[in-house]
C-alpha cells in the first residue's frame, strides 16, 4: 500500500502520520488488555477517578510498563539506524559493539553479588563502560577506521559474552531464572524516568536535525568529507549518540533483540533510506513493535508472562526473513 | 590544440593566488616516493591533465590536492589558504572531487542522489528548496540522466553510476573539478557529454584538474598537462611542450607513436598485441601497419 503513495514529501508526512495514528491506536490497545480486560467504558471511567478499582491497574501497573516498552523500542530502532549508518553494515544493530553485553555482565554481577545495587544502574554503568572501553581501544592514533571500530566492538561484546556464561554457570541457582529473562530481554519490571524520555527526545531531535550530514555519512568517510563534514567528529557523534541510546535502552529493558534490526529494515523499504524520514520512523515503528510486542508476551499465556525478547525475535525473524525473500524477487 | 577554443578568461587572475597551488608537495605510498618537490599552480578556468603509468600517483596527488590525505612534505593551498587548515565545508563549498571508486549507498532514487551535492551549501537542517530541485534536474539533463531521475539507485549500470556521481558534482557547483578518470565506464557520446559539461564550467572560471589514461583526450582537451612518472619525476607543461612519443615512451615504459590526423596529434602505442584467434604463446603480431604509415 505505501508504495503506491507519491514519492516526495506528501509521502513522508503520510507515513509519519499513518505511524502517528497506529501508534495511538496501539497505546489504547496494550492499555485495555492485559490478565485483567474490562470494557471501554469501565477503562473511561478508571481513566479519571482516583477511586475506580481498575485506576491502579491502568496508572500504576499498564501505563508505565506501556510506556517503558514504547520507549525502549524507539530507542531502539534509533541505535540500529545511527549504527548502521556508522558501519555502513545493513546487519548492524544496536548490541554488534558490546554495549549489551557489558550492560548484560554489569546487570548480572548486581542480581548475583551485589544486592543493594539496583539492576537498571548496572545496566546502565555497564554500557557506558564498554562504550569508553570500545572508543578508547579503537580511537587508536590514525583517522577513523569503521573497520578496527566494528572488530574492536565485536570483541569486546565476545570478552562479555564469555564472562556472562561464567557468571550464569557460578551465579546462584535461584537467580537464574531471573538472569535469563534479563538476557532475553524483559520488560515485566520495566520503569522509565523522565530524564530518560529527555535524553530520547534529545537524541532523535539532534540527530534528525543533522540527519542530512547522516546522508551523505553513508556515502562513506571519503565522500562525506569531500560534501563538507568532519568525518572523524561526525563519526564520533554518531557512535556517541547510538550507545547512549543504547545504554538506556538496555537499562529500560535488559538485551531485548531484533527491533534495532527490524525497525530500521521496514522503514527504509516503506519511506527510503532518506534519514530526515528514516530517524523519526524507525523511532515511532519501533516503539510501536515493542509495544505490541509486549502486549503480547503478557496476555499470550496469561497470567504467566513471556519475556519480550522472545515475542521480538519469534516475530521480528520470520518478518524479517519474508522481507528479503521478497525483496530479492522485486529484484 | 587550443587554437579553436575560445581563450578562458585567466589573463583577469593573473594577479590574483591560484585557485589551486601545490608547494614542494612529496607523496608516496607504501614507503615508495611517487612525487617529489612539485610545485603545482592551477588558475581559475584553467583544465590541466594528469597523465602517468598505473601507480604513479594520479589518485594520491587528487587526494591530497582535496584535502583528504596530508602530503609527506609540502602544502595545498586553496585560492592562497592552506587546505588543511580549512574547514571541510569552506573546501567542498570550493573543492567538488569526483572520486574514482564510487560509494555502495543506501538505496535512493537518482534524484535524490543528485540532491546530496548541495549538502555543503544548505544548513544542517534545512531542506533542499525551488533553487536546489532546478539544479539537480538540470545537471540530470546535461548528463543525459534526465529520464532516469525517480530510478533507484540500485538498478543503474556502471556507466549511470558514474554519470550520476558527475551531475551531483556539477549540482555542488565547485569553482574547483577534481576528476579521477572521468570518462571510466562512459561510451563515447557520454564522454563527450560530460567533457562538455566541465567545458562550460570552466568557460565560467572553473578550473579542472582531471586524471586519466587517454592521451589524446587529455591532448585534445587540457589546457596544460602534468606527467607523473611514479619516481618522483613530474613535469608540467602545455601540451605542445610535453606531448610528444619520445616523452611519452618513458612515461609508460613502452614504445608510444604519434601521428598526425585531421590536424591533431594522436598517439597510440606500438605494442605488440596478440591477435585474435591465435592464443599461442608464440602468435603475436606488429599493430595493424595502417597506423605506422598514417604517422610516418
Amino acid at each position: 500500500m505505501l508504495t503506491k503513495l507519491p514519492v516526495g514529501f506528501p509521502r513522508r508526512f503520510a507515513i509519519l502520520a499513518l505511524l502517528l495514528v497506529a501508534s495511538l491506536l496501539a497505546v489504547l490497545f496494550a492499555l485495555a488488555f492485559g490478565s485483567v480486560t474490562a470494557g471501554g467504558e469501565s477503562w473511561w471511567s478508571a481513566w479519571h477517578q482516583p477511586a475506580h478499582p481498575l485506576h491502579d491497574i491502568l496508572w500504576r501497573v499498564r501505563a508505565p510498563r506501556v510506556g517503558a516498552a514504547w520507549l525502549t523500542g524507539a530507542l531502539l530502532a534509533l541505535a540500529g539506524v545511527l549504527m548502521q549508518v556508522l558501519l555502513r553494515n545493513p546487519l548492524a544493530d544496536p548490541y554488534i559493539l558490546g554495549a549489551s553485553g557489558g550492560a548484560a555482565c554489569f546487570a548480572l554481577v548486581a542480581m548475583s553479588f551485589v544486592p543493594a545495587l539496583p539492576v537498571p544502574v548496572a545496566a546502565f554503568a555497564g554500557a557506558l563502560v564498554t562504550t569508553v572501553l570500545v572508543f578508547v581501544l579503537a580511537r587508536g592514533r590514525g583517522p577513523w577506521n569503521g573497520t578496527r571500530l566494528l572488530l574492536t566492538g565485536v570483541m569486546v561484546a565476545a570478552a562479555w559474552g564469555a564472562l556472562i556464561s561464567l557468571l550464569l554457570s557460578l551465579g546462584p541457582e535461584a537467580r537464574l531464572r531471573g538472569m535469563l529473562f534479563w538476557l532475553m530481554g524483559d520488560l515485566s519490571w520495566a520503569e522509565t524516568a523522565p530524564w530518560m524520555w529527555l535524553a530520547f527526545a534529545a537524541l532523535l531531535a539532534a540527530m534528525t536535525w543533522m540527519a542530512r550530514a547522516l546522508n551523505v555519512m553513508a556515502l562513506g568517510e571519503t565522500h562525506a568529507a569531500l560534501l563538507g563534514e568532519e568525518p572523524v567528529r561526525l563519526a564520533w557523534s554518531i557512535y556517541l549518540a547510538a550507545s547512549l541510546a543504547t545504554a538506556l535502552a538496555v537499562t529500560i529493558g535488559g538485551a531485548i533483540g531484533f527491533v534495532g534490526l527490524l525497525a530500521p529494515h521496514l522503514m527504509r523499504l516503506a519511506g527510503g533510506a532518506d534519514h530526515r524520514l528514516l530517524l523519526p520512523a524507525a523511532a515511532l515503528f519501533g516503539g510501536l513493535f515493542l509495544m505490541l510486542a509486549d502486549l503480547a508476551a503478557r496476555t499470550v499465556v496469561a497470567p504467566r508472562q513471556l519475556p519480550v525478547g522472545v515475542v521480538t525475535a519469534l516475530l521480528g525473524a520470520p518478518l524479517f526473513i519474508f522481507l528479503l525473500y521478497r525483496n530479492a524477487n522485486r529484484g | 590544440m587550443n587554437r579553436d577554443k575560445p581563450q578562458a578568461a585567466t589573463v583577469h587572475h593573473r594577479r590574483c593566488p591560484p585557485a589551486l597551488a601545490g608547494r614542494g608537495l612529496e607523496l608516496s605510498r607504501g614507503g615508495r616516493i611517487l612525487v617529489s618537490g612539485l610545485d603545482l599552480e592551477i588558475r581559475a578556468g584553467e583544465v590541466w591533465g594528469i597523465l602517468g603509468p598505473n601507480g604513479a600517483g594520479k589518485t594520491t596527488l587528487l587526494e591530497t590536492l582535496a584535502g583528504l590525505a596530508p602530503p609527506e612534505a609540502g602544502t595545498v593551498l586553496i585560492d592562497g589558504e592552506p587546505i588543511l587548515a580549512l574547514p571541510r565545508k569552506t573546501i567542498a563549498r570550493r573543492l567538488g572531487m569526483l572520486p574514482q571508486r564510487l560509494p555502495a549507498a543506501f538505496d535512493a532514487t537518482v534524484l535524490e542522489a543528485v540532491l546530496i551535492g548541495r549538502h555543503p551549501h544548505l544548513k544542517p537542517w534545512q531542506m533542499e528548496g525551488p533553487r536546489d530541485f532546478a539544479l539537480a534536474r538540470r545537471a540530470l539533463r546535461r548528463t543525459g540522466m534526465a529520464a532516469l531521475a525517480g530510478r533507484p539507485l540500485r538498478t543503474l549500470s556502471g556507466g549511470e553510476a558514474r554519470r550520476l556521481a558527475f551531475a551531483a558534482l556539477l549540482v555542488q557547483k565547485p569553482r574547483l573539478m577534481l576528476l579521477d578518470e572521468p570518462t571510466n565506464h562512459l561510451d563515447l557520446p557520454h564522454q563527450q557529454q560530460v567533457l562538455e559539461c566541465v567545458r562550460d564550467a570552466t568557460l565560467r572560471g572553473t578550473a579542472a584538474l582531471l586524471a586519466t589514461h587517454d592521451i589524446n583526450l587529455a591532448a585534445a582537451f587540457c589546457d596544460r598537462i602534468l606527467l607523473l612518472f611514479g619516481d618522483g619525476e613530474t613535469q608540467a607543461g602545455t601540451c605542445d611542450e610535453l606531448l610528444e612519443a619520445a616523452r611519452l615512451s618513458r612515461l609508460y615504459g613502452c614504445p608510444m607513436h604519434a601521428m598526425t590526423l585531421g590536424g591533431r596529434r594522436w598517439f597510440m602505442p606500438l605494442a605488440r598485441l596478440p591477435a585474435p584467434g591465435n592464443a599461442g604463446p608464440g602468435a603475436v603480431q606488429e599493430t595493424p601497419t595502417g597506423a605506422k604509415q598514417a604517422a610516418g
